[in-house]
């Protein structure tokens, strides 16, 4: 009932953001995911997207965008790299959509690049209603939500993990030293990745970095496991971002 | 969507024989079939004659260990880790698999899958032939393990090298024994069934006049196309034979010729040099090759009748040790058949230098000698030839005949020396031969050397100590030798204060163990960052314990065989000699395999190591053995505290 009068509030956002109500099918598939998400789902059958994103900078306040999105596959804890996503993003063409259904272009039509609206279309479609994880992943929800809500009105739907809470968790529970203290970003995963014996793929690109977490996780499935956490709403419980704003 | 930066796995997969052979398209191809899989340490990956395998698992980090099970023990077949790969067999048979996979360590795999393998196998020659050889050879692996020739896993001694296979190391010229048997094309099958029958052999090799090779005949030749086809013996060789042969260089490693007889299904390759034939090779010797036959180098050597003759053999006894090393024998193994042939060959050289002095009207022996062999020779623990240790005890001489008798054994020592010298056994370094004067005694002498050793104790005799207390008769009138040990162990007794002289001086290397963990190696010099295998691993363990030996007048001198001696009198636990037995087995294999690697690259063999060339494995076990001569070291400081 809830969910239902949520979907039709994502409708209603959708239509007045863009002032159009067909959408398109990667974003109907959005009103399903809350329907989707099943907590009792064994996390070692469930299928995952791990993604990662590469930004112009740290500072979206500041006008920092996205530059790139990569993800893999993973079900049944193998990662399946044919099955992969990688996009490139002009971070100029970050405009409301609203103007470009009225115009029917993008602004920086001379790019061979599609526009940032286009690509969260096709990473909706990729992602579907799975479960989507990423080291820090807060970070990387800021800039995709961002964007999301000025090309459509309203913040990704799936469930969100975050591999670094993971190894937070883990390291509580193994007492085990996973994360180097007062290090950034980068150092935090190198460090946890290195502790796992996880050999470095293309470090900064997304889809290298989106491999490297994944194989992460993949380790991760397992301790998990040893330590009792099985389900998917147990995952979610240690280890879930939340999304802010709707 | 943007192309996928595949490029660090398609590297990957380059670095790897024989995805190299694969052309750069069909490899960049790859990566979208792959897919990643991980396995906790321990658990099963494969399993024994479970469904066939539906991927090619290949190792990206970590490391799997393969056992077949068999009457309820699991054997150990081999480690396979990074780069490399399991499961083919049982993708190209579509059998289940012959044994267990597990994952040694944290494992991650790629994984291909069988339609992509069945692609490539069915496009590419090279790639399809590398699987080819490497089945056959898993096949003998199982074949061995299955009739119980590599010990059950626990017992095993941890053979952790990749098989550097004869076929990569031994030539096609090499293979070839004796001049082949040839005929004319023109000459009647008759002649040339007599020909076989005379000469004993199952195939002739059909030339020209400028002995160039034009085809082959062979025994069932001779049944299947002129009795079977009711031809006469009239007809001439060059209608029945099989043509045309397939030819090697001499310098062609034996792998080409598997090779080619793989490639064109023939069971002979003709050896050429130019385009005259020197030789044949028949799927049997290649076969044949694969065994390692130490009998045979042994009767080689008793059939020598000069000391030329046995120098020939050396070589082959090289080749000999090498196929015991990637065949998965314990280092007690090569070192017993080492042994063996080096005592074959001394015995010989000794034999023949007796003969010429007889023959130079010198005479025979004027009393009843010994001839000892001393240190790592004594030990039985000669892997390679090392410098000569070794030494002459005779009877006591009536009074006032010993110069002449001395000088005798002098002299025969003196030919006997230069004969290993000639054999490849190089000259001690610090004169202990029994060319030396001074190791060519009477029994009176040697017990005054050993009395006065045991009693002064200076760092000189405890140095002697460690080299001439582990002798052992190699021929002549063991009696001799017996006696000293007897005297030896009965001089022990009555000075046990010795024993902690000989202790604190077996204490003096010790493991390159750093803090946690961590391989100390050598900071500067000419083998810097490198660690010295037998100073800081066998020389321990050997010095270790002889001492708990001689406390016990054991009079055993192998290391092994006083470590099990030990045991039995409870000086160490079960637990702790299984575990110096398999330390000891280890650094020795890896001392093995390193200077059989030197030799071949022609650098000076050479005890030092770098442990970061070790693979991940080799170096985690390198670690653990040094971890047990530590604790072999603490137990020996407790038993026999330190002299001042």
């Amino acid at each position: 009932m809830l969910n239902f009068l949520k979907t039709n509030n994502l409708r209603k956002v959708y239509a007045r953001h863009t002032g159009r109500d067909d959408m398109p099918e990667a974003l109907r598939k959005q009103l399903e995911v809350k329907e989707a998400y099943q907590p009792e789902t064994l996390i070692s059958n469930n299928p995952f997207v791990i993604f990662d994103t590469e930004t112009t900078g740290l500072h979206l306040e500041e006008g920092d965008r996205l530059l790139s999105l990569g993800a893999v596959k993973m079900t049944g804890g193998r990662i399946h790299l044919g099955d992969a996503f990688y996009e490139l993003i002009d971070p100029k063409g970050s405009i409301s959509t609203s103007s470009i259904f009225i115009h029917g272009i993008t602004p920086d039509i001379a790019s061979a690049r599609p526009h940032i609206s286009d690509i969260l279309l096709k990473f909706l479609a990729y992602i579907e209603c799975d479960v989507i994880i990423a080291h820090h992943a807060s970070f990387d929800m800021k800039f995709l939500n961002h964007a999301m809500r000025s090309c459509f009105g309203f913040s990704i739907q799936n469930r969100v993990i975050d591999t670094a809470l993971v190894a937070a968790w883990i390291q509580r529970m193994e007492e085990v030293e996973l994360i180097a203290p007062e290090s950034c970003h980068d150092t935090r995963f190198d460090a946890i990745a290195a502790h796992f014996g996880i050999t470095a793929n293309d470090r900064h690109t997304a889809f290298g970095d989106a491999l490297s977490a994944a194989l992460l996780f993949q380790r991760f499935i397992n301790i998990l496991n040893k330590n009792g956490v099985k389900t998917l709403g147990q995952l979610v419980r240690i280890a879930g971002v939340s999304i802010q704003g709707g | 969507m943007v192309e996928i930066p595949y490029n660090k796995i398609i590297e990957f997969l380059r670095g790897i024989v024989p995805f190299n052979e694969l052309p750069q398209e069909v490899l960049s191809g790859l990566p979208q079939k792959i897919s990643i899989d991980y396995f906790p340490r321990e658990s099963l990956i494969l399993e024994q004659d479970g469904s066939p395998c539906d991927y090619l698992y290949i190792i990206q980090t970590g490391a799997v260990e393969k056992t077949v099970r068999k009457d309820d023990v699991d054997i150990l077949l081999e480690y396979k880790a990074e780069n490399d790969f399991f499961g083919s067999a049982s993708l190209i048979n579509r059998t289940g698999p012959a044994f267990n996979v597990r994952a040694y360590e944290d494992t991650v795999c790629y994984l291909l899958p069988k339609e992509t393998f069945d692609e490539l196998m069915q496009n590419h020659a090279g790639f399809h032939e590398h699987f080819a050889i490497r089945l056959s050879k898993l096949a003998y692996r199982l074949k061995k393990a299955r009739t119980g020739i590599f010990a059950p896993r626990g017992v095993s001694d941890t053979v952790v090298f990749r098989s550097d296979d004869y076929l990569f190391n031994v030539t096609a010229g090499d293979l070839v024994k004796q001049k082949p048997i040839t005929c004319l094309p023109y000459q009647e099958a008759s002649f040339v069934a007599k020909l076989m029958a005379r000469e004993g052999v199952g195939s002739v090799v059909v030339v020209d006049a400028r002995n160039c090779p034009l085809g082959i005949v062979t025994k069932s030749d001779m049944t299947n196309r002129i009795l079977a086809t009711g031809k006469t013996g009239s007809e001439p060789i060059r209608t029945i034979m099989s043509a045309p042969v397939f030819s090697v260089a001499p310098e062609e490693l034996c792998f080409n010729v598997l090779f080619k007889m793989a490639r064109f299904n023939c069971h002979h390759i003709c050896v050429v040099e130019g385009k005259s034939l020197s030789g044949i090779i028949s799927q049997h010797d290649l076969i044949m090759l694969q065994g390692s036959n130490p009998l045979a180098v042994i009767n080689d050597i008793e059939k020598q009748t000069t000391v030329q003759g046995v120098a020939l053999l050396v070589n082959a006894m090289d080749r000999m040790v090498k196929r015991l090393l990637s065949s998965g024998a314990s280092s007690k193994e090569i070192a017993a058949v080492v042994s063996e042939c080096n005592d074959h060959l001394t015995r010989k050289i000794i034999a023949l230098t007796e003969e010429a002095l007889r023959e130079e009207g010198i005479g025979p022996p004027p009393v009843s000698y010994c001839w000892l062999a001393l240190g790592s020779e004594g030990r039985k623990e000669q892997t390679l030839r090392t410098d000569q240790d070794n030494a002459i005890i005779y009877s006591d001489p009536e009074p006032g005949s010993d110069q002449d008798i001395h000088k005798y054994f002098l002299r025969l020592a003196q030919g006997v020396v230069s004969s290993l010298k000639i054999c490849g056994f190089p000259l001690c370094k610090g004169g202990i031969m029994a060319s030396n004067p001074q190791w060519c005694r009477p029994e009176t002498v040697w017990r005054h050397y050993f009395s006065s050793w045991i009693n002064e104790a200076s760092p000189e005799d405890l140095r002697n100590c460690t080299i001439f207390f582990d002798f052992r008769p190699l021929t002549g009138d063991a009696v001799l030798a017996q006696k000293l040990r007897t005297f030896l162990n009965h001089n022990i007794e009555k000075n046990r204060a010795f024993l902690r002289h000989l202790s604190t001086n077996a204490l003096y290397n010790g493991p390159p163990l750093g803090f946690l963990r961590a391989l100390v190696v050598e900071k500067t010099g000419d083998y810097k960052n490198e660690l010295n295998l037998k100073m800081s691993g066998l020389v321990p363990v050997v010095d270790a314990i002889r001492v708990l030996s001689l406390s016990e007048q054991i009079n055993a001198t192998s290391t092994l065989n006083r470590l099990e001696a030990i045991t039995r009198k409870k000086l160490l636990s079960k637990d702790m000699a299984e575990d110096i037995k398999e330390a000891f087995n280890f650094i020795m294999l890896l001392k093995i395999n390193h200077h059989i690697m030197q030799k071949e690259k022609e650098i000076e063999p050479s005890d030092y190591i770098n442990p970061k060339a070790l693979s991940k494995l080799q170096r985690k076990s390198l670690i653990e053995a040094f971890h047990v001569i530590r604790d072999l070291q603490g137990e020996l400081r407790v038993r026999f505290p330190e002299s001042i």
